[in-house]
Protein backbone atom coordinates (compact mmCIF):
# COMPACT_ATOMS: atom_id res chain seq x y z
CA UNK A 1 0.00 0.00 0.00
CA UNK A 2 2.79 2.41 1.10
CA UNK A 3 4.31 1.60 -1.99
CA UNK A 4 1.91 2.20 -4.23
CA UNK A 5 1.35 5.50 -2.87
CA UNK A 6 4.79 6.34 -3.49
CA UNK A 7 4.78 5.69 -7.12
CA UNK A 8 1.22 7.99 -7.47
CA UNK A 9 3.01 10.62 -5.90
CA UNK A 10 6.26 10.40 -8.54
CA UNK A 11 3.76 9.88 -11.31
CA UNK A 12 1.30 12.88 -10.29
CA UNK A 13 4.32 15.22 -9.80
CA UNK A 14 5.45 14.05 -13.43
CA UNK A 15 2.18 15.11 -14.85
CA UNK A 16 2.09 18.46 -13.18
CA UNK A 17 5.44 19.12 -14.44
CA UNK A 18 4.21 18.27 -18.19
CA UNK A 19 1.25 19.97 -17.55
CA UNK A 20 3.42 23.14 -16.39
CA UNK A 21 5.34 22.74 -19.68
CA UNK A 22 2.41 22.27 -21.96
CA UNK A 23 0.15 25.28 -20.55
CA UNK A 24 2.99 27.51 -20.03
CA UNK A 25 2.64 30.08 -22.78
CA UNK A 26 -0.86 30.58 -21.00
CA UNK A 27 0.77 30.87 -17.20
CA UNK A 28 3.51 33.64 -18.37
CA UNK A 29 0.93 35.43 -20.22
CA UNK A 30 -1.21 35.43 -17.01
CA UNK A 31 1.78 36.58 -14.76
CA UNK A 32 2.63 39.19 -16.98
CA UNK A 33 -1.14 40.45 -17.71
CA UNK A 34 -0.49 41.52 -14.02
CA UNK A 35 2.28 43.35 -14.29
CA UNK A 36 2.70 47.38 -14.33
CA UNK A 37 2.40 48.52 -18.20
CA UNK A 38 6.33 48.81 -19.08
CA UNK A 39 7.50 45.85 -17.13
CA UNK A 40 9.54 44.21 -19.39
CA UNK A 41 11.93 42.42 -17.11
CA UNK A 42 12.44 38.73 -17.99
CA UNK A 43 8.86 36.90 -17.81
CA UNK A 44 10.13 33.61 -16.20
CA UNK A 45 10.32 35.59 -13.36
CA UNK A 46 6.54 34.54 -12.14
CA UNK A 47 4.44 36.93 -10.86
CA UNK A 48 7.28 39.79 -9.48
CA UNK A 49 4.41 42.18 -9.17
CA UNK A 50 0.60 42.05 -9.17
CA UNK A 51 -1.19 44.88 -10.12
CA UNK A 52 -4.26 45.49 -12.39
CA UNK A 53 -2.19 48.71 -13.98
CA UNK A 54 -2.42 46.32 -17.75
CA UNK A 55 -5.57 45.18 -17.02
CA UNK A 56 -6.65 48.96 -16.69
CA UNK A 57 -5.69 49.61 -20.26
CA UNK A 58 -6.88 46.75 -22.20
CA UNK A 59 -10.47 47.35 -20.40
CA UNK A 60 -10.28 50.74 -21.72
CA UNK A 61 -8.66 50.31 -25.62
CA UNK A 62 -10.91 47.24 -25.68
CA UNK A 63 -14.02 49.08 -25.10
CA UNK A 64 -14.77 45.92 -23.06
CA UNK A 65 -17.97 46.59 -22.21
CA UNK A 66 -19.78 47.24 -25.72
CA UNK A 67 -17.28 44.50 -27.05
CA UNK A 68 -18.91 41.77 -24.51
CA UNK A 69 -22.30 43.04 -25.60
CA UNK A 70 -21.56 42.80 -29.01
CA UNK A 71 -20.10 39.32 -28.81
CA UNK A 72 -22.94 38.47 -26.53
CA UNK A 73 -25.99 38.88 -28.92
CA UNK A 74 -23.78 37.57 -31.96
CA UNK A 75 -23.16 33.99 -30.61
CA UNK A 76 -26.80 34.06 -28.66
CA UNK A 77 -29.12 34.60 -31.49
CA UNK A 78 -26.86 32.99 -33.83
CA UNK A 79 -27.23 30.23 -31.78
CA UNK A 80 -30.87 30.09 -31.19
CA UNK A 81 -31.49 30.42 -34.86
CA UNK A 82 -29.18 27.76 -35.13
CA UNK A 83 -30.62 25.18 -32.58
CA UNK A 84 -34.14 25.75 -34.28
CA UNK A 85 -33.43 25.34 -38.26
CA UNK A 86 -31.08 22.15 -37.39
CA UNK A 87 -33.46 20.63 -35.00
CA UNK A 88 -36.51 21.43 -37.20
CA UNK A 89 -34.40 20.06 -40.64
CA UNK A 90 -32.57 17.13 -38.61
CA UNK A 91 -35.91 15.71 -37.36
CA UNK A 92 -37.31 16.19 -40.70
CA UNK A 93 -34.58 14.10 -42.75
CA UNK A 94 -34.46 11.75 -39.86
CA UNK A 95 -38.25 10.75 -40.83
CA UNK A 96 -38.16 10.97 -44.13
CA UNK A 97 -38.11 7.60 -45.81
CA UNK A 98 -36.73 6.51 -49.31
CA UNK A 99 -33.60 8.19 -51.26
CA UNK A 100 -34.82 12.38 -50.52
CA UNK A 101 -33.94 11.74 -47.05
CA UNK A 102 -30.48 10.25 -47.68
CA UNK A 103 -29.57 12.85 -50.45
CA UNK A 104 -30.52 15.40 -47.85
CA UNK A 105 -28.55 14.44 -45.09
CA UNK A 106 -25.72 13.99 -48.15
CA UNK A 107 -26.23 17.12 -49.71
CA UNK A 108 -26.18 19.65 -46.13
CA UNK A 109 -22.92 17.05 -45.01
CA UNK A 110 -20.64 17.83 -48.00
CA UNK A 111 -21.39 21.17 -46.95
CA UNK A 112 -18.43 20.57 -44.27
CA UNK A 113 -15.22 20.15 -46.93
CA UNK A 114 -16.25 24.15 -48.15
CA UNK A 115 -14.02 26.49 -46.25
CA UNK A 116 -15.56 30.06 -45.62
CA UNK A 117 -12.50 31.59 -47.71
CA UNK A 118 -13.34 29.88 -50.43
CA UNK A 119 -16.01 31.57 -51.72
CA UNK A 120 -15.55 35.10 -50.09
CA UNK A 121 -16.43 37.47 -52.52
CA UNK A 122 -19.54 36.25 -53.79
CA UNK A 123 -20.68 35.76 -50.10
CA UNK A 124 -19.66 39.49 -49.63
CA UNK A 125 -21.67 40.17 -52.80
CA UNK A 126 -24.96 38.36 -51.89
CA UNK A 127 -24.51 39.93 -47.99
CA UNK A 128 -24.67 43.41 -49.84
CA UNK A 129 -27.44 42.30 -52.42
CA UNK A 130 -29.65 41.44 -49.21
CA UNK A 131 -28.95 44.61 -47.91
CA UNK A 132 -27.25 43.44 -44.31
CA UNK A 133 -23.65 44.72 -45.23
CA UNK A 134 -21.95 46.01 -41.77
CA UNK A 135 -25.11 44.86 -39.57
CA UNK A 136 -24.61 42.24 -37.01
CA UNK A 137 -27.23 40.10 -39.20
CA UNK A 138 -24.60 39.44 -41.69
CA UNK A 139 -21.81 37.39 -39.46
CA UNK A 140 -25.19 35.95 -37.98
CA UNK A 141 -26.06 34.83 -41.17
CA UNK A 142 -23.18 33.11 -41.66
CA UNK A 143 -22.48 31.35 -38.35
CA UNK A 144 -25.51 29.84 -38.41
CA UNK A 145 -25.04 28.37 -41.97
CA UNK A 146 -21.33 27.53 -41.63
CA UNK A 147 -22.54 25.58 -38.24
CA UNK A 148 -25.80 23.83 -39.97
CA UNK A 149 -23.91 21.08 -42.31
CA UNK A 150 -22.16 19.39 -38.89
CA UNK A 151 -25.22 20.27 -36.68
CA UNK A 152 -27.83 18.77 -38.99
CA UNK A 153 -25.52 15.80 -39.37
CA UNK A 154 -25.35 15.57 -35.42
CA UNK A 155 -28.92 16.12 -34.52
CA UNK A 156 -30.57 13.07 -37.40
CA UNK A 157 -28.26 10.75 -36.19
CA UNK A 158 -29.22 11.18 -32.79
CA UNK A 159 -32.97 10.76 -33.58
CA UNK A 160 -32.08 7.65 -35.97
CA UNK A 161 -30.25 6.37 -32.66
CA UNK A 162 -31.99 7.64 -30.07
CA UNK A 163 -35.17 8.58 -30.54
CA UNK A 164 -37.78 5.58 -31.27
CA UNK A 165 -40.32 6.08 -33.86
CA UNK A 166 -42.98 4.36 -31.41
CA UNK A 167 -43.48 7.24 -29.62
CA UNK A 168 -44.72 9.71 -32.61
CA UNK A 169 -46.44 6.92 -33.55
CA UNK A 170 -48.29 6.71 -30.42
CA UNK A 171 -48.82 10.50 -30.61
CA UNK A 172 -50.12 10.54 -33.75
CA UNK A 173 -52.71 8.18 -33.19
CA UNK A 174 -53.86 10.06 -30.22
CA UNK A 175 -54.34 13.31 -32.84
CA UNK A 176 -51.04 14.88 -32.55
CA UNK A 177 -49.92 17.06 -35.41
CA UNK A 178 -46.06 16.79 -36.57
CA UNK A 179 -45.58 20.19 -34.90
CA UNK A 180 -47.30 19.60 -31.83
CA UNK A 181 -45.10 15.89 -31.83
CA UNK A 182 -42.06 17.58 -32.96
CA UNK A 183 -42.38 20.21 -29.40
CA UNK A 184 -43.88 17.60 -27.26
CA UNK A 185 -41.86 14.81 -27.76
CA UNK A 186 -38.76 15.01 -29.95
CA UNK A 187 -37.39 18.33 -28.86
CA UNK A 188 -37.41 17.29 -25.10
CA UNK A 189 -35.47 13.50 -25.88
CA UNK A 190 -32.90 15.40 -27.66
CA UNK A 191 -31.72 17.39 -25.20
CA UNK A 192 -28.11 16.33 -24.85
CA UNK A 193 -27.98 16.44 -28.81
CA UNK A 194 -29.04 20.06 -28.36
CA UNK A 195 -26.92 20.90 -25.36
CA UNK A 196 -23.85 19.35 -27.39
CA UNK A 197 -24.43 21.90 -30.20
CA UNK A 198 -24.85 24.91 -27.74
CA UNK A 199 -21.06 24.22 -26.77
CA UNK A 200 -19.45 22.81 -29.69
CA UNK A 201 -21.13 25.00 -31.98
CA UNK A 202 -21.43 28.10 -29.34
CA UNK A 203 -17.63 28.20 -28.33
CA UNK A 204 -16.17 28.45 -31.65
CA UNK A 205 -19.07 31.37 -32.72
CA UNK A 206 -18.31 33.47 -29.69
CA UNK A 207 -14.77 32.96 -30.41
CA UNK A 208 -14.48 33.32 -34.20
CA UNK A 209 -12.84 36.52 -35.80
CA UNK A 210 -13.31 35.85 -39.72
CA UNK A 211 -17.02 36.55 -40.42
CA UNK A 212 -16.28 39.82 -38.17
CA UNK A 213 -13.24 40.88 -40.08
CA UNK A 214 -15.33 40.49 -43.51
CA UNK A 215 -18.62 41.87 -42.74
CA UNK A 216 -18.40 44.60 -39.58
CA UNK A 217 -16.37 47.56 -39.63
CA UNK A 218 -17.81 49.86 -37.86
CA UNK A 219 -16.32 50.07 -34.28
CA UNK A 220 -19.68 50.21 -32.78
CA UNK A 221 -20.27 46.73 -33.75
CA UNK A 222 -17.09 45.16 -32.84
CA UNK A 223 -16.85 41.72 -30.83
CA UNK A 224 -14.18 40.99 -28.43
CA UNK A 225 -12.02 38.55 -30.99
CA UNK A 226 -12.24 41.43 -33.95
CA UNK A 227 -11.04 44.17 -31.37
CA UNK A 228 -7.70 41.14 -30.26
CA UNK A 229 -7.43 41.93 -33.95
CA UNK A 230 -6.95 45.80 -34.13
CA UNK A 231 -3.84 45.00 -31.76
CA UNK A 232 -2.78 42.58 -33.89
CA UNK A 233 0.06 45.18 -35.03
CA UNK A 234 1.09 45.83 -31.38
CA UNK A 235 2.63 42.24 -31.37
CA UNK A 236 5.93 43.91 -32.45
CA UNK A 237 6.45 46.33 -30.17
CA UNK A 238 7.42 44.46 -26.74
CA UNK A 239 6.35 47.56 -24.59
CA UNK A 240 2.81 46.66 -25.30
CA UNK A 241 2.70 42.73 -24.15
CA UNK A 242 1.69 43.46 -20.50
CA UNK A 243 -1.59 45.03 -21.88
CA UNK A 244 -1.98 42.41 -24.83
CA UNK A 245 -1.77 39.49 -22.10
CA UNK A 246 -4.95 41.29 -20.42
CA UNK A 247 -6.74 41.95 -23.31
CA UNK A 248 -5.99 37.90 -24.06
CA UNK A 249 -7.55 36.88 -20.60
CA UNK A 250 -10.47 39.85 -20.52
CA UNK A 251 -11.42 38.21 -23.95
CA UNK A 252 -11.30 34.57 -22.84
CA UNK A 253 -12.79 35.42 -19.34
CA UNK A 254 -16.76 35.37 -19.91
CA UNK A 255 -15.79 32.14 -21.52
CA UNK A 256 -13.76 30.82 -18.65
CA UNK A 257 -16.31 31.36 -16.04
CA UNK A 258 -19.01 29.55 -17.92
CA UNK A 259 -16.23 26.73 -18.33
CA UNK A 260 -15.81 26.68 -14.61
CA UNK A 261 -19.15 26.07 -13.82
CA UNK A 262 -20.70 23.31 -16.89
CA UNK A 263 -17.48 21.68 -17.07
CA UNK A 264 -19.23 18.53 -16.89
CA UNK A 265 -21.04 19.35 -20.08
CA UNK A 266 -18.22 20.50 -22.41
CA UNK A 267 -16.74 17.07 -21.72
CA UNK A 268 -20.30 15.31 -22.91
CA UNK A 269 -21.32 17.44 -25.12
CA UNK A 270 -18.16 17.07 -27.21
CA UNK A 271 -18.83 13.07 -27.30
CA UNK A 272 -22.38 13.19 -28.32
CA UNK A 273 -22.15 11.65 -32.00
CA UNK A 274 -17.98 11.73 -31.97
CA UNK A 275 -18.53 7.62 -30.07
CA UNK A 276 -20.78 5.44 -30.40
CA UNK A 277 -20.34 2.34 -28.02
CA UNK B 1 -46.64 5.31 -42.72
CA UNK B 2 -46.56 8.65 -43.68
CA UNK B 3 -49.31 10.03 -45.18
CA UNK B 4 -49.17 12.83 -47.91
CA UNK B 5 -49.94 15.78 -45.61
CA UNK B 6 -47.67 14.74 -42.69
CA UNK B 7 -44.78 14.18 -45.21
CA UNK B 8 -45.65 17.72 -46.28
CA UNK B 9 -45.23 19.22 -42.82
CA UNK B 10 -41.65 17.69 -43.00
CA UNK B 11 -40.73 18.33 -45.82
CA UNK B 12 -41.80 22.16 -44.96
CA UNK B 13 -39.47 21.64 -42.07
CA UNK B 14 -36.33 21.82 -44.32
CA UNK B 15 -37.26 24.57 -45.57
CA UNK B 16 -35.58 27.19 -43.38
CA UNK B 17 -31.97 25.48 -42.82
CA UNK B 18 -32.26 24.51 -46.95
CA UNK B 19 -32.85 28.44 -48.00
CA UNK B 20 -30.02 29.56 -45.35
CA UNK B 21 -27.87 26.52 -47.25
CA UNK B 22 -28.79 27.68 -50.26
CA UNK B 23 -28.28 30.76 -50.38
CA UNK B 24 -25.39 31.34 -48.30
CA UNK B 25 -23.17 28.53 -49.02
CA UNK B 26 -23.98 26.67 -51.97
CA UNK B 27 -24.70 29.44 -54.51
CA UNK B 28 -21.18 31.17 -53.20
CA UNK B 29 -19.32 28.52 -54.11
CA UNK B 30 -21.59 28.44 -57.56
CA UNK B 31 -20.78 31.51 -58.14
CA UNK B 32 -16.97 31.11 -57.34
CA UNK B 33 -16.38 29.02 -59.91
CA UNK B 34 -17.59 31.23 -62.33
CA UNK B 35 -15.76 33.57 -61.48
CA UNK B 36 -12.60 31.41 -61.71
CA UNK B 37 -13.45 31.99 -65.72
CA UNK B 38 -13.23 35.64 -65.50
CA UNK B 39 -10.36 38.42 -65.26
CA UNK B 40 -12.69 40.04 -62.36
CA UNK B 41 -11.20 42.60 -60.23
CA UNK B 42 -13.83 43.58 -57.75
CA UNK B 43 -14.78 46.51 -59.85
CA UNK B 44 -16.10 47.03 -63.07
CA UNK B 45 -16.75 45.05 -66.28
CA UNK B 46 -15.03 41.54 -66.65
CA UNK B 47 -13.96 39.12 -69.73
CA UNK B 48 -14.38 35.33 -69.35
CA UNK B 49 -11.16 33.95 -70.22
CA UNK B 50 -11.62 30.32 -70.11
CA UNK B 51 -8.69 28.36 -68.02
CA UNK B 52 -6.28 31.29 -67.94
CA UNK B 53 -6.18 31.56 -64.38
CA UNK B 54 -5.82 27.66 -63.88
CA UNK B 55 -2.82 27.72 -66.40
CA UNK B 56 -1.28 30.76 -64.82
CA UNK B 57 -1.72 29.36 -60.98
CA UNK B 58 -0.01 25.87 -62.53
CA UNK B 59 2.57 28.29 -64.22
CA UNK B 60 3.89 30.47 -61.85
CA UNK B 61 3.86 27.47 -58.97
CA UNK B 62 1.60 29.14 -56.92
CA UNK B 63 -0.85 26.03 -56.75
CA UNK B 64 1.60 23.50 -56.06
CA UNK B 65 3.33 25.70 -53.57
CA UNK B 66 0.67 26.26 -51.11
CA UNK B 67 -1.22 22.39 -51.78
CA UNK B 68 2.18 21.20 -50.78
CA UNK B 69 1.86 23.45 -47.59
CA UNK B 70 -1.42 22.55 -46.88
CA UNK B 71 -0.46 18.90 -46.79
CA UNK B 72 2.73 19.34 -44.82
CA UNK B 73 0.43 21.34 -42.47
CA UNK B 74 -2.15 18.66 -42.50
CA UNK B 75 0.35 15.63 -42.56
CA UNK B 76 1.62 17.04 -38.93
CA UNK B 77 -1.53 18.59 -37.72
CA UNK B 78 -3.05 14.56 -37.64
CA UNK B 79 0.21 12.65 -36.87
CA UNK B 80 1.13 15.30 -34.03
CA UNK B 81 -2.11 15.79 -32.90
CA UNK B 82 -3.20 12.62 -32.06
CA UNK B 83 0.16 11.09 -30.72
CA UNK B 84 -0.85 14.27 -28.73
CA UNK B 85 -4.22 13.68 -27.74
CA UNK B 86 -4.14 9.52 -27.19
CA UNK B 87 -0.68 10.57 -24.90
CA UNK B 88 -2.66 13.22 -23.09
CA UNK B 89 -5.77 10.80 -22.98
CA UNK B 90 -3.86 7.68 -21.67
CA UNK B 91 -2.50 10.24 -18.97
CA UNK B 92 -5.84 11.38 -17.78
CA UNK B 93 -7.38 7.84 -17.76
CA UNK B 94 -4.81 7.03 -14.99
CA UNK B 95 -6.49 6.52 -11.77
CA UNK B 96 -4.54 8.76 -9.45
CA UNK B 97 -6.51 11.11 -6.84
CA UNK B 98 -5.52 14.15 -8.78
CA UNK B 99 -7.08 13.46 -11.65
CA UNK B 100 -9.61 15.71 -11.45
CA UNK B 101 -7.45 18.50 -12.05
CA UNK B 102 -6.02 17.62 -14.65
CA UNK B 103 -8.86 16.87 -16.26
CA UNK B 104 -10.13 20.50 -15.83
CA UNK B 105 -7.00 21.83 -16.96
CA UNK B 106 -6.03 20.67 -20.33
CA UNK B 107 -9.15 21.52 -22.16
CA UNK B 108 -8.43 25.10 -21.30
CA UNK B 109 -6.39 25.91 -24.83
CA UNK B 110 -9.61 24.92 -26.55
CA UNK B 111 -11.49 27.64 -25.12
CA UNK B 112 -9.84 30.39 -25.95
CA UNK B 113 -10.07 32.41 -29.42
CA UNK B 114 -7.42 31.31 -32.19
CA UNK B 115 -7.15 35.01 -32.20
CA UNK B 116 -5.81 34.74 -28.67
CA UNK B 117 -3.90 31.61 -28.96
CA UNK B 118 -2.09 33.50 -31.74
CA UNK B 119 -1.21 36.60 -29.22
CA UNK B 120 0.06 34.16 -26.71
CA UNK B 121 2.58 31.68 -28.94
CA UNK B 122 3.31 35.59 -30.99
CA UNK B 123 4.78 35.97 -27.70
CA UNK B 124 6.52 32.39 -27.10
CA UNK B 125 8.02 32.91 -30.58
CA UNK B 126 9.04 36.15 -30.70
CA UNK B 127 12.87 36.89 -31.85
CA UNK B 128 14.77 38.66 -28.84
CA UNK B 129 12.40 39.01 -25.90
CA UNK B 130 9.83 35.64 -26.52
CA UNK B 131 9.44 32.85 -24.65
CA UNK B 132 11.81 30.60 -25.97
CA UNK B 133 14.80 33.18 -26.49
CA UNK B 134 14.45 34.06 -22.55
CA UNK B 135 14.22 30.66 -21.90
CA UNK B 136 17.37 29.72 -24.07
CA UNK B 137 19.13 32.78 -22.54
CA UNK B 138 18.34 31.61 -19.00
CA UNK B 139 19.73 28.10 -20.42
CA UNK B 140 23.01 29.53 -21.84
CA UNK B 141 22.17 27.96 -24.36
CA UNK B 142 22.73 31.17 -26.79
CA UNK B 143 20.57 32.66 -29.68
CA UNK B 144 17.11 30.94 -29.80
CA UNK B 145 16.04 30.14 -33.53
CA UNK B 146 13.65 32.37 -34.69
CA UNK B 147 10.96 29.78 -35.78
CA UNK B 148 8.23 32.20 -37.52
CA UNK B 149 11.37 34.06 -39.66
CA UNK B 150 12.97 30.74 -41.22
CA UNK B 151 11.81 28.70 -44.46
CA UNK B 152 10.79 25.59 -43.50
CA UNK B 153 10.08 25.66 -40.05
CA UNK B 154 7.55 28.66 -39.91
CA UNK B 155 4.51 26.32 -41.34
CA UNK B 156 5.42 23.96 -38.65
CA UNK B 157 5.52 26.19 -36.10
CA UNK B 158 2.26 27.81 -36.94
CA UNK B 159 0.85 24.00 -37.50
CA UNK B 160 1.93 23.05 -33.48
CA UNK B 161 -0.23 25.78 -31.97
CA UNK B 162 -3.41 24.39 -34.01
CA UNK B 163 -2.27 20.84 -32.76
CA UNK B 164 -1.95 22.47 -29.06
CA UNK B 165 -5.09 24.56 -29.70
CA UNK B 166 -6.68 21.36 -30.74
CA UNK B 167 -5.39 19.21 -28.59
CA UNK B 168 -8.50 19.07 -25.53
CA UNK B 169 -11.47 18.73 -28.15
CA UNK B 170 -9.01 15.40 -29.51
CA UNK B 171 -8.13 14.10 -26.02
CA UNK B 172 -11.90 13.77 -24.90
CA UNK B 173 -12.49 12.03 -27.83
CA UNK B 174 -9.73 9.65 -26.97
CA UNK B 175 -10.67 9.58 -23.24
CA UNK B 176 -14.56 8.72 -24.14
CA UNK B 177 -13.18 6.34 -26.36
CA UNK B 178 -10.61 4.74 -23.67
CA UNK B 179 -13.59 4.55 -21.35
CA UNK B 180 -15.68 1.93 -23.70
CA UNK B 181 -12.77 -0.62 -23.69
CA UNK B 182 -14.18 -3.00 -20.65
CA UNK B 183 -11.75 -3.69 -17.82
CA UNK B 184 -12.19 -7.29 -18.21
CA UNK B 185 -9.97 -7.43 -21.64
CA UNK B 186 -7.48 -5.26 -19.70
CA UNK B 187 -7.31 -7.71 -16.71
CA UNK B 188 -7.35 -10.46 -18.99
CA UNK B 189 -4.80 -9.29 -21.58
CA UNK B 190 -2.64 -8.81 -17.87
CA UNK B 191 -3.16 -12.21 -17.15
CA UNK B 192 -1.84 -13.25 -20.19
CA UNK B 193 1.33 -11.15 -19.29
CA UNK B 194 0.60 -8.42 -21.25
CA UNK B 195 3.13 -5.82 -20.08
CA UNK B 196 2.04 -2.29 -19.55
CA UNK B 197 2.85 -1.37 -23.20
CA UNK B 198 2.17 -3.93 -25.07
CA UNK B 199 -1.87 -3.68 -23.49
CA UNK B 200 -1.86 0.03 -24.88
CA UNK B 201 0.12 -1.02 -28.80
CA UNK B 202 -1.95 -4.38 -29.32
CA UNK B 203 -5.14 -4.04 -26.24
CA UNK B 204 -6.24 -0.45 -26.59
CA UNK B 205 -5.46 1.37 -29.97
CA UNK B 206 -6.99 -1.79 -32.06
CA UNK B 207 -9.84 -1.47 -30.00
CA UNK B 208 -9.73 2.55 -30.40
CA UNK B 209 -10.03 2.37 -34.11
CA UNK B 210 -13.26 4.06 -34.30
CA UNK B 211 -12.31 7.11 -32.14
CA UNK B 212 -8.77 7.19 -34.30
CA UNK B 213 -10.81 7.45 -37.32
CA UNK B 214 -13.26 10.31 -35.69
CA UNK B 215 -10.17 11.93 -34.80
CA UNK B 216 -7.81 11.56 -37.93
CA UNK B 217 -11.00 13.20 -39.61
CA UNK B 218 -10.86 15.99 -37.63
CA UNK B 219 -7.18 16.77 -38.06
CA UNK B 220 -7.97 16.24 -41.88
CA UNK B 221 -10.76 19.09 -41.84
CA UNK B 222 -8.16 21.76 -39.58
CA UNK B 223 -5.90 21.19 -41.45
CA UNK B 224 -7.05 21.40 -44.96
CA UNK B 225 -8.91 24.71 -43.99
CA UNK B 226 -5.99 26.16 -42.21
CA UNK B 227 -5.78 29.51 -42.36
CA UNK B 228 -6.07 31.95 -38.58
CA UNK B 229 -2.16 31.09 -37.71
CA UNK B 230 -1.00 31.65 -40.80
CA UNK B 231 -3.03 34.94 -41.00
CA UNK B 232 -1.97 36.02 -37.54
CA UNK B 233 1.63 34.20 -37.26
CA UNK B 234 3.28 34.28 -40.05
CA UNK B 235 1.29 35.87 -42.51
CA UNK B 236 2.38 32.94 -45.23
CA UNK B 237 6.23 34.28 -44.93
CA UNK B 238 8.80 33.80 -44.90
CA UNK B 239 8.28 34.75 -48.85
CA UNK B 240 5.62 32.68 -49.66
CA UNK B 241 6.90 29.41 -47.64
CA UNK B 242 3.75 29.20 -45.47
CA UNK B 243 1.40 30.36 -47.34
CA UNK B 244 -1.74 27.34 -47.14
CA UNK B 245 -4.47 27.44 -50.00
CA UNK B 246 -6.80 28.99 -47.71
CA UNK B 247 -4.69 32.10 -46.93
CA UNK B 248 -3.45 32.22 -50.59
CA UNK B 249 -6.88 32.21 -51.56
CA UNK B 250 -7.41 34.98 -49.23
CA UNK B 251 -4.33 37.03 -50.03
CA UNK B 252 -4.88 37.00 -53.42
CA UNK B 253 -9.21 38.27 -53.14
CA UNK B 254 -8.44 40.45 -50.45
CA UNK B 255 -5.03 42.01 -50.71
CA UNK B 256 -4.32 41.51 -54.10
CA UNK B 257 -7.16 42.48 -55.57
CA UNK B 258 -7.28 39.22 -58.00
CA UNK B 259 -10.74 37.65 -57.65
CA UNK B 260 -10.67 35.61 -60.89
CA UNK B 261 -7.06 34.06 -60.22
CA UNK B 262 -8.28 33.42 -56.22
CA UNK B 263 -11.45 31.84 -57.34
CA UNK B 264 -10.07 29.46 -59.75
CA UNK B 265 -7.69 28.47 -56.68
CA UNK B 266 -10.59 27.78 -54.56
CA UNK B 267 -12.40 25.44 -57.46
CA UNK B 268 -8.99 23.29 -57.22
CA UNK B 269 -8.83 23.50 -53.41
CA UNK B 270 -12.27 22.59 -53.50
CA UNK B 271 -11.70 19.57 -55.80
CA UNK B 272 -8.54 18.89 -54.20
CA UNK B 273 -10.28 18.63 -50.50
CA UNK B 274 -13.72 16.85 -51.84
CA UNK B 275 -11.27 13.55 -53.46
CA UNK B 276 -8.94 13.68 -50.54
CA UNK B 277 -11.89 13.54 -47.77
CA UNK B 278 -13.38 10.60 -50.08
CA UNK B 279 -10.49 8.88 -50.11
CA UNK B 280 -9.76 8.87 -46.32
CA UNK B 281 -13.08 7.78 -45.46
CA UNK B 282 -12.81 5.07 -47.45
CA UNK B 283 -9.41 3.71 -46.22
CA UNK B 284 -10.55 4.58 -42.77
CA UNK B 285 -13.77 2.68 -42.58
CA UNK B 286 -11.93 -0.29 -44.65
CA UNK B 287 -9.17 -0.38 -41.55
CA UNK B 288 -12.10 -0.48 -39.18
CA UNK B 289 -13.82 -3.26 -40.70
CA UNK B 290 -10.44 -4.86 -40.49
CA UNK B 291 -10.03 -4.48 -36.90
Amino acid sequence: MKKSTRTEIFVTAGIAVFFLIFLSPILIALSGSFRNLKDTSNYLQLFRSVTLESYAAAFEKMNYFRSLKNSLLITIISVILLLIFCSMAGYAIARLKGKLGSFLQIFFLAGMIVSAQMSIIPMYRIINKIGIGNTIAAPIALYVTAALPFSIFLYTNFIKSGVPYSLEEAARIDGASVPYTFVRVVIPLTKPALSSLVITQGVPIWNDFFFGMLFLSAPTKKTLPLMMLNFIGDMENATQWNMLFAACFLSALPILIIYSFLQRYFVSGLTVGAVKG
Amino acid sequence: MLDKRRRNVLLLFIVPALIFYLIFWISPVLMSFFYGLTDWRGTGAYEMIGLKNYQNLIEKGTLFNSMGNTIKYTLFVVIWGNVQALTLALILNMKLRARGVFRTIFYIPALFSTIVVAFLWGYVYAPHYGLLSELFTSLNLGTAPNLLGTRGLSLFAAAFVETWKTSGTMTIIYLAGLQNISEEVIESAKIDGCTGWQAIRYVKIPMLSNTITVNVMLGLIGGFKSFDYIFALTGGGPGKSSSTLMYSIYKMAFVEMQYGKAEALAAMAFIFILIVSVIALTIMKRKELEA
